[in-house]
């Protein structure tokens, strides 16, 4: 199974500020039929709210909102910013920027499992980052979360 | 001694405090140190009853004043070793664990 969807994957070389991209991963997953339109806002509204705690570790972004109703299935994107993104975190700039939306706080367990062995790996983000298309970034992705 | 309980913490206990969790337990465990680790949100961690709360600099800031337990902070989730010194350190500092 693919740890990412194909069409829930984006590789962006213009520069962005934080709600651009924000609302660029945000609406991957609503193109997906993952959330509704609403998710994408309540996300927005979270980093206005709490600040950039989402930016996790240094480069890494997963941005998120409470699981409610706008939620129709558990899913994940993934953005990646070559010009990279400021959050004003102490973590910027964000050259990967997941989109992470949960209908409860269990069911997403594995897939989490997945990114936070990839971010542990240096050598996969780095692998990660110099890919030129979605294509063999989705290719990539696959064949590391099969040997992690 | 009795169990610790360690809460990780992030906006809506669903995202990065689940990623936060999973390297909790793994630094816990690899120092057999007992411990429940789970995950919460910003708005319910200060009256949710644990030992230590563990979360980002941000959120820190907004539950700080009101945790009834030490807030410790963690710059990336994913770094392994920060994590586990700071796990040690509190168990140090908290837990008479030398």
């Amino acid at each position: 199974m693919a740890f990412i969807k194909f069409e829930n994957l984006k590789i962006r070389n213009e520069t962005m500020d934080a709600y651009t991209a924000l609302r660029e991963v945000g609406n991957l997953l609503v193109n997906s039929q993952s959330v509704k339109f609403q998710y994408v806002e309540n996300m927005i509204t979270s980093y206005q709210e709490f600040g950039p705690y989402f930016v996790i570790a240094p480069g890494v972004a997963i941005a998120h909102a409470k699981p409610d109703e706008s939620v129709i299935c558990d899913d994940i994107a993934l953005m990646i910013c070559h010009s990279p993104v400021i959050f004003n975190s102490h973590n910027d700039p964000v050259t990967m920027l997941f989109g992470l939306c949960a209908t409860g706080s269990h069911q997403h367990m594995e897939v989490l499992m997945k990114v936070a062995n990839l971010l542990s790996d240096t050598e996969a983000q780095m692998r990660i980052m110099s890919v030129n298309d979605e294509q063999e970034l989705f290719a990539l992705l696959n064949s590391l979360s099969e040997t992690t | 001694m009795k169990e610790l309980r360690v809460q990780a913490v992030c906006g809506f206990g669903v995202g990065s405090s689940t990623l936060l969790k999973m390297k909790l337990d793994q630094a816990f465990r690899k120092n057999n140190i007992e411990a429940t680790v789970f995950a919460g949100d910003v708005a319910t961690s200060t009256s949710t009853a644990c030992d230590v709360i563990f979360t980002s600099r941000e959120l820190a800031e907004t539950i700080g004043s009101r945790a009834k337990c030490p807030v410790i902070v963690i710059n990336s989730f994913v770094d392994k070793v920060e994590i586990e010194a700071k796990v040690l350190k509190y168990m140090a500092d908290h837990q008479g664990l030398k």
